[in-house]
């Protein structure tokens, strides 16, 4: 593969981070009302002292100048304290990460896995009560609100057979070693369950329709006709072929993961960086929005270049 | 290597995984573990700092737990009652000097901090310095006029004040915090940034851990000078939503909720274990009208100027029937300012009271002129100017305020006044405060105890401060810094009252209802919740910690740890050992298929 590829695609992702970087400015400051009127109404701050926090938030100058600052501290990744907590950012979410890469991370991958192993089977079977059925199912599954399947899947597990505990990511119980581990196991089953089932349908459908477009080439009968088992006819010749363009999808997916997922997270209460992010556009958390946003940002169009590149690493047809 | 080998291998690693498992699993001994209260809420702490805290989170229930006060809210009927200070001055013992400016407290000999040190009246004096000196936004209002505080000996606090007020009674609802944790930092910004966990405090309980979003634990204070408490932690568990707060609640995994809404609480109604408690709400949800007074952006329309208009309003909301409709019947139609739970609750008279009538509203309007010239059944401003039309502002995030809108729109369309609501997000709420641009919004408003703070927001001085719409009148402002300087109780209660009344007849706002705080608690755990105050009041969320004090374990036998699901780590590694095994027999299967084929 062309270092000239390379090279250009990784300076087109660099270009978009900072042109994100530039759009979320005004983007957080589109939304009406600022962070020191809220704070001031609810602590009854007279307007000195309403002044002297702006000051200290570094809004009270006009919006233009405060966007050099901003870009300063963007690209030296400093982004002070929240306006919320008054801890340091990167405490904030630096305490999340983990526990969002593993519900969603857990998530994406059973979805991911479970969705092509559906769609492969329901095309190479298609037709029949399986496909029929598993489509059926999976579509069901991501039409429906996840806040929906959340609470139903809490009132039959949680609540009703007392199987997994409801909400948290851990007991309160101070627990270390193996004990911490399966308690946070316990906790994860049903996020996790919830987030996979809703987005199972996704890859099933994608998996299927582009394996069914595959399954009537002509190599695949050339195959056939050499002798080749059924079984690798469909691994290893026609799959491959098919699972090409979801690749994008799935890198897609991975980048997405530090994004969070906002409803199960709060039906679950699960400490993430969906519900950080959705509290601090609620409240308008600037330094915290500035580090989620950047953070999102940059996984998405980091893997998406990974995907770019692997894409014409892997697809003979497109390398040069 | 054949397929009989291999399934012998399988056979004996999941046997030895069995048997490890088995070693290593461990049940927790229900002797170690500490009696826990579980309470179930959907506010976390804001902060741990009590230099930082507003009222956004729990941090007041956390005060109350953590730290004492001087003086506290009694029980009975949230005056002011003894707690450091061992009584209440009053010139006849001494307290209080002839010129009322010089106010002294005894102060106990038996209290020391969480780290074993003393307390002594330096800390008091201290901290009360350090919060009007910094001006510590929740604190210094209780502490009024630039007062001064020393502590001649560890026993003795004495208050200075400028001019004479009663502030000390109101309580000073200020923590004491220990002067030798806080004073070493340089300024207040970096004593703000402090994590505070554990919290070293004089109160009944410590801050001990605080996971953000999840919970925050406090250990009992087994020197408490009130007794020890007979339960050795509290946990409040944060719920992001009710809903799973009560399956939680009904599945056993917390002790109790707070604030359920009506339809959840009926839900709880006649549930095995389950009890539900109304208690009669600190707050209520108001109609506020802008006066104008934010700049000369403020957009308010002219008619609400005048007290006939509002008082029309007034006469046209049933609310009795708007209880009914909005909270399901969960709340007292509202009267005056200070709520029925204060001592200084004022009853309008029978002459006094605005009823519902809607005819009275339309006489009132007509015969000041507000006549339907156009005949498009809005009335317009006298001699035919703008119409009324009242944009109000509700917000859907706050409890009835929509649903309120919604039905008094209806009502005072038939006096001729339409009322377009207009639903915002509670930021964009702030910006059209800020600048005046509304006619009126239905908020409320959750006082203290005492009626100084609710009083105050009608005053000239709070514009665009805690003001709602800027309402001013120098004849309230007169009264409200009398009652401020009253010399004695009865004479301090007859001010309010006439400050009451004056507020209910100048309607700047219309108090539509008290709600009720809607709890729940399971019976099979823990008992001995006490209602404070009584007999109307709260079982926890109260203006103290009392019910921490006498609350107790059903039964001797332990609880156990909760919340933690019941697979094991056995049938973790059961289950993970066994899809491993499945793994690897079907690649065998498999391979040894094709062998055979071949």
């Amino acid at each position: 593969m062309g270092r000239g590829v390379v090279l250009r695609s990784t300076l087109h992702a660099v270009a978009t981070i900072l042109f994100v970087v530039l759009f979320n400015f005004f983007l957080f400051r589109v939304v009406p009302g600022d962070p020191v009127t809220r704070i001031a109404r609810a602590e009854g701050l007279s307007l000195e002292q309403r002044d002297a926090l702006a000051a200290e938030y570094g809004i009270d100058k006009p919006v233009l100048a405060q966007l050099p600052g901003y870009i300063a501290s963007t690209l030296t990744l400093d982004f002070g304290n929240s306006f919320g907590s008054g801890r340091p950012v990167t405490q904030e979410i630096g305490e999340r990460v983990g526990k969002t890469a593993l519900l969603v991370g857990v998530s994406t991958v059973g979805s991911i896995v479970i969705g092509l192993l559906l769609g492969v089977y329901g095309a190479w079977k298609r037709g029949s009560a399986f496909d029929t059925g598993s489509m059926t199912t999976s579509l069901l599954l991501y039409s429906v609100p996840e806040g929906w399947l959340s609470l139903v899947l809490l009132m039959v597990f949680g609540s009703m057979l007392g199987i997994f505990p409801i909400g948290g990511y851990r007991s309160t119980s101070t627990l270390t070693g193996i004990a911490y581990v399966t308690d946070v196991l316990n906790h994860l089953v049903l996020p996790a369950l919830a987030l996979t089932l809703a987005y199972v349908g996704q890859y099933a459908i994608i998996m299927r329709s582009s394996l069914l477009d595959v399954m009537g080439e002509e190599y695949l009968d050339v195959a056939r006709a050499k002798g080749v088992r059924e079984e690798n006819v469909l691994w290893r010749h026609a799959v491959p072929n098919a699972v090409l363009p979801i690749f994008t999808l799935i890198f897609y997916s991975f980048g997405y993961i530090v994004g969070g997922a906002v409803v199960v997270e709060s039906i679950f209460s699960w400490p993430g960086l969906g519900n950080l992010t959705y509290k601090a556009i609620a409240s308008q958390d600037f330094p915290v929005l500035q580090a989620a946003f950047l953070l999102t940002s940059s996984s998405v169009i980091i893997f998406n270049l990974a995907a770019d590149l692997l894409y014409s690493y892997l697809d003979p047809r497109v390398r040069r | 290597m054949n397929l009989k080998t291999l399934g012998a291998m399988v056979a004996v690693i999941g046997l030895a995984l069995s048997i490890a498992t088995s070693a290593t699993a461990q049940s927790p001994t229900a002797s170690a573990a500490p009696v826990t209260l579980t309470v179930g809420t959907e506010y976390d702490l804001f902060t741990s700092n009590p230099l930082r805290v507003c009222a956004c989170g729990n941090e007041y229930e956390f005060l109350g737990l953590n730290y004492n006060m001087l003086l506290r809210f009694s029980p009975d009927d949230l005056t002011a009652a003894p707690e450091l200070a061992t009584e209440i001055p009053t010139k006849e013992n001494g307290g209080i000097s002839e010129d009322g400016l010089t106010w002294t407290f005894n102060i106990r000999d038996d209290v020391t901090w969480h780290d074993g040190t003393p307390l002594t009246a330096e800390d008091i004096a201290w901290s009360f310095t350090y919060f009007v000196e910094n001006r510590v936004g929740a604190y210094a209002g209780y502490l009024p006029d630039d007062p001064t505080f020393e502590a001649p000996d560890p026993t003795t606090l004495v208050w200075n004040m400028t001019v004479p007020t009663s502030a000390p009674l109101a309580p000073a609802w200020a923590p004491v915090l220990p002067k030798h944790v806080w004073e070493g930092f340089d300024d207040i910004k970096v004593a703000k940034e402090y994590e505070n966990v554990p919290a070293v405090g004089s109160g009944p309980f410590q801050l001990v851990e605080w996971e953000k979003d999840q919970f925050y634990r406090f250990e009992a204070n087994e020197d408490y000078w009130n007794g020890a408490p007979q339960i050795d932690e509290v946990i409040f568990r944060v719920f992001e939503n009710e809903e799973t707060k009560v399956l939680a609640l009904r599945q056993g995994e917390i002790d109790f909720v707070d604030t359920v809404s009506p339809a959840l609480f009926e839900s709880l109604q006649d549930q095995e274990n389950i009890a539900t408690h109304r208690a009669v709400a600190a707050g209520f949800t108001s109609l506020s009208f802008n006066f104008g007074g934010q700049g000369p952006q403020a957009s308010n329309h002219p008619a609400l100027q005048d007290v006939v208009v509002r008082r029309a309003i007034a006469h046209a909301i049933d609310k009795e029937e708007l209880v009914e409709r909005v909270r399901a019947g969960y709340a007292t139609p509202g009267t005056t300012i200070v709520a029925p739970l204060s001592p200084f609750h004022y009853e309008p008279t029978e002459d006094e009271f605005i009823n519902f009538d809607l005819a009275e509203a339309n006489r009132l309007l007509d015969d000041a002129g507000y006549a339907d010239t156009d005949d498009d059944g809005v009335r317009e401003m006298p001699g035919g100017g703008d119409p009324l039309v009242f944009d109000t502002v509700v917000i859907p995030t706050v409890e009835s305020s929509v649903p309120s809108g919604r039905v008094i729109s209806q009502w005072v369309s038939q006096i001729g006044i339409s009322m377009e609501l207009r639903p915002v997000s509670e930021d964009k709420y702030y910006d059209l405060w800020r600048s005046g641009d509304f006619d009126a919004y239905i908020w409320g408003w959750t006082p203290d105890p005492d009626p100084n703070f609710i009083l105050s927001i009608f005053t000239t001085d709070e514009c665009l401060s805690w003001s709602d719409g800027c309402f001013t009148d120098p004849e309230y402002d007169e009264m409200y810094e009398a009652q401020q300087r009253a010399e004695s109780l009865e004479e301090r209660k007859e001010i309010v009252n006439e400050a009451q009344q004056f507020v209910y007849d100048e309607v700047p706002e219309i108090v539509l209802f008290y709600s009720n705080t809607l709890q729940a608690y399971r019976t099979d755990t823990f008992e001995g919740y006490i209602v404070a105050p009584d007999p109307d009041g709260w079982l926890l969320f109260q203006y103290g910690a009392d019910s921490y004090l006498t609350v107790h374990p059903v039964s001797d036998e332990a609880l156990g740890p909760r919340g933690t699901g019941s697979i094991s780590t056995m049938v973790w590694l059961a289950i993970a050992g066994g899809i491993a095994a499945v793994f690897v027999a079907l690649v065998l299967f498999r391979r040894a298929r094709i062998k055979r084929e071949e």
